[in-house]
């Protein structure tokens, strides 16, 4: 274990009373909490996937980024102080901010760790007890958290102490702690409220989508905020003047703040202290007193696993009718082991958590940038949109921008978790792989890009009418060669036969940039022919025949060629 | 003689599925019961209800007296348990994993190492005590997993197809150690697919179908009753119906 975990450990460990009045076995907790540090510090991260290092050093090196980014963000959030006309509506601001990232960073990160079913098997067994186990999960994850939260928090403190001096900078050090602790505990509770009134089955699947909406909120609160504050006169906001804005309790912690600071007490202000204290403690309580003592019984069957738990369906004789992914397979696809490469990769890419947490989000992402696209500039009316000169660099921007998405979905096809499945493709009597390669990628323009395209086009033939047509044509024919282009760089991989260790490794970030750049490049190119029709719809078409041709030339990728790239 | 184990009729169900309808059992100290039936008839939900995995049941489980919905932890403090999943953290050591095993059981941490060495060493794993565990094979991973069920010395063992991933040498070890511990007076139960094993190592033999016990008794009187065939065949008679019989005939078939 790492020096600053050991700090961590101890500093978690002191109000050892306070859990064992609570029910908790100590030692038991010690021992958890220990075991699940080291595994930390062994288990590989970003940096360390990079770096192919083993050694401890590297560990430090990753908490030490860890921290440094942890510490720009908490500089972000100074951009509160710059807000509101008293020191309580910045410090509400600035409590959200904070907040709301805390609550981004569990509910991305830490859900694994609340939800680890590895300890079915492991932990739950043996002669713990309920409420240990659940604490040692929080109390792990408070443990990293603090590796952010600490570093996060500086920025502030030091702000309070320059502009108030040594009295505001301390009551802020509770009031952290307040906030990190009902952030936490809060979240979780949520979880395990979730978890006690549905399935176990579908509790990971109502949180894979309540981690992909978050991303997307947090995406979403970063990009539209800023550019709501421009407009509107946030250095003078009163945010008291709200009605229902003692519901958030980031207003709490700005006003007892404000209220301990000055020393001044009214019964709202003394309401505000009482709710940042006790509602921490109430939502602490809740955790341990209500809730652990199902958590685990809950989590026992999370992947048990077993088919006694599985209910017998009735034998079906009649053919059932083809799936809509079948129907689009015999149309895009040859049938075989092409077809067969599309369907495996429509259903993974359906079904697989991992790929729909990192993929999905993007799909939000590019609504996200599509309205602020669309609602850009203070001035505009429907009329506005119906002129397509006026609209140029918006139809542009969307086209060109929904890369992105395709970027990320195409990163994604090859990895997985269980990538030692694909030894069913090895062994396969396949002469060349290259169809299951079309196939998949295939699936992924399918699913991706059809359906954005369809959108696209759409909505320029409704504002536009048909004059927009060989536009659309050139910009969905430079996005399908931006895609096959893409995807003979990143899928040179069987589908999902990646462990996502090496498939992070380097290379991808790079590349992604280096999209985005020839994506920003085709699209600048097309912003200047958009009036020349003919040359629209002759550079369209060179490029589809070009795509045609790297879609051919896919197919006959040999087991040779495809083996290469698993040794690189 | 008391019963070290009772279940006192036994009934769980998932969502509409009733997997356990009524089972009865009393387990006497050193017994080694073999508990077999084909997949889905209930066997791991009466391993979990033993270990004190799932507690929303209906009926009684004694251990050692004590009922396990009153006080979960002092039964689970009584019983070994390994899966059949061979899961573990696989990032610490051996040595790590079972230092933490110990001190789940309240294990002095010198006994807990004493044990884990020895233990390992006769498993073969003495080299690599203090290597992480993700390079091992699935084999040495269940060894450590029976180590670590071992490790407290519990009165009853609970084995959830114990032997699979190991080596021939290693199922011979496993064998002997099962007999040996219940010589000692340990009371084992035996959960597995694997007739010849459970034939071999078990005082007793427990059949279970659907979730009701079918047979009950050493494999002597279970051939007596049965026509003296061999415990394979028994299983087969007394779990299968018509369409199971027919079942190769018509994989057979299907490749027409």
């Amino acid at each position: 274990m790492n020096k600053i975990s050991q700090l961590l450990l101890k500093a978690v460990l002191l109000p050892a009373p306070l859990y064992t009045k609570m029910g908790v076995h100590m030692p038991h907790l010690k021992a958890i909490l220990t075991s699940k540090l080291i595994m930390d510090d062994r288990r590989p991260n970003s940096i360390r996937q990079v770096q192919q290092n083993k050694n401890e050093k590297a560990v430090s090196n990753a908490t030490l980024g860890t921290m440094f980014i942890a510490l720009l963000t908490g500089l972000f959030f100074l951009l509160a102080f710059m807000f509101g006309n008293s020191y309580a509506t910045s410090l509400t601001f600035y409590f959200s901010f904070y907040i709301f990232m805390l609550a981004g960073i569990l509910i991305s990160d830490f859900t694994t760790v609340l939800i680890d079913v590895r300890d079915n098997y492991i932990l739950l067994p043996k002669p713990v007890n309920d409420k240990t186990i659940v604490v040692s999960r929080l109390l792990h994850i408070v443990v990293h958290l603090s590796k952010v939260v600490l570093p996060m928090s500086i920025p502030g403190i030091i702000t309070v102490f320059v502009q108030k001096g040594i009295g505001g900078a301390l009551l802020m050090v509770p009031l952290f702690i307040l906030a990190t602790l009902l952030t936490i505990f809060v979240i979780n509770a949520v979880y395990l409220l979730i978890l006690k009134i549905t399935t176990p089955a579908k509790f990971q699947s109502i949180i894979t989508y309540f981690q992909i909406f978050f991303a997307v909120l947090i995406f979403a609160s970063y990009q539209v905020v800023p550019r709501m504050i421009e407009r509107s006169a946030m250095q003078n906001i009163d945010v008291s003047s709200y009605s229902f804005i003692w519901l958030l309790p980031s207003y709490w912690f700005g006003e007892a703040w404000e209220s301990l600071y000055t020393l001044t007490f009214t019964a709202s202000t003394v309401a505000y202290i009482a709710a940042a204290f006790f509602v921490p403690a109430i939502a602490i309580w809740a955790v341990v007193k209500i809730f652990a003592p199902t958590f685990t019984q809950k989590l026992a069957q999370i992947n048990a696993g077993s088919s006694e738990q599985l209910t017998k369906q009735p034998i079906k004789t009649k053919v059932e009718k083809k799936s809509f992914a079948e129907k689009l397979a015999s149309v895009l696809t040859a049938k075989g082991a092409e077809r067969a490469g599309f369907l495996f990769t429509w259903k993974m890419m359906s079904r697989n958590r991992d790929f729909k947490i990192k993929v999905y989000p993007s799909i939000g992402y590019l609504f996200v940038y599509f309205f602020i696209f669309f609602f850009r500039g203070s001035n505009r009316n429907f009329d506005s949109f119906t002129d397509p000169e006026r609209m140029r660099p918006l139809f542009i921007g969307i086209i060109y921008f929904s890369t992105l998405l395709l970027i990320t979905a195409l990163q994604h096809i090859v990895i997985s978790e269980k990538w030692k499945a694909s030894w069913i493709w090895h062994l396969a009597p396949l002469q060349a792989p290259g169809k299951i390669l079309n196939g998949s990628i295939t699936a992924a323009l399918t699913m991706f890009f059809l359906p954005l395209a369809i959108l696209i086009s759409f909505i320029s033939v409704s504002l536009w009418g048909v004059a927009i047509l060989p536009n659309l044509f050139m910009g969905m024919c430079a996005q399908l060669f931006i895609c096959v282009v893409l995807s003979k760089i990143m899928v040179r991989k069987l589908p999902f036969s990646s462990p996502p260790v090496g498939a992070n490794s380097g290379g991808n970030f790079l590349r992604t940039i280096l999209f985005l750049f020839i994506a920003g490049s085709a699209g600048a190119l097309h912003y200047f022919l958009f009036n020349y029709n003919y040359i629209l719809l002759v550079a369209g078409a060179v490029l589809l025949a070009i795509s045609y041709l790297l879609i051919q030339q896919t197919k006959k990728t040999t087991w040779l060629e495809l083996n290469m790239n698993y040794n690189n | 003689m008391e019963p070290i184990i009772t279940l006192k009729n036994i009934y769980k169900n998932y969502g509409n599925k009733q997997v356990l309808k009524g089972i009865d059992l009393t387990v006497k100290p050193g017994e080694v019961i073999g508990y077999i039936g084909p997949n889905g008839a209930g066997k791991s939900t009466t391993v979990k209800i033993l270990c004190g995995l799932i507690s929303d049941f209906e009926g009684d489980v004694f251990i050692k007296g004590t009922n396990i919905k009153n006080d979960p932890l002092t039964v689970k403090g009584m019983i070994g348990y390994v899966p059949e999943l061979a899961e573990l953290y696989e990032v610490l050591t051996p040595m790590e994993f079972l230092s933490l095993m110990g001190e789940l059981y309240n294990l002095p941490e010198a006994t807990a190492a004493d044990r884990a060495v020895k233990m390992l060493t006769a498993f073969g794993l003495g080299e690599n005590l203090h290597q992480r565990m993700d390079t091992f094979s699935k084999g040495m991973r269940q060894k450590v997993l029976i180590t670590s069920g071992l490790l407290h010395n519990p009165d009853i063992i609970i084995l959830d197809e114990p032997l699979s991933g190991l080596d021939a040498n290693s199922v011979i070890i496993v064998k002997e150690l099962i007999s040996k511990l219940a010589q000692e007076g340990k009371t084992i139960f035996y959960s597995s697919h694997m007739m010849d094993v459970v034939e071999k190592v078990s005082s007793r033999i427990i059949l279970i179908n659907e979730g009701v016990v079918v047979a009950d008794g050493t494999f002597e009187e279970l051939k007596q009753q049965q026509g003296n065939q061999s415990l394979e065949k028994i299983f087969a008679s007394l779990t299968s119906n018509e369409a199971l019989n027919a079942a190769s005939d018509q994989l057979l078939n299907a490749l027409d």
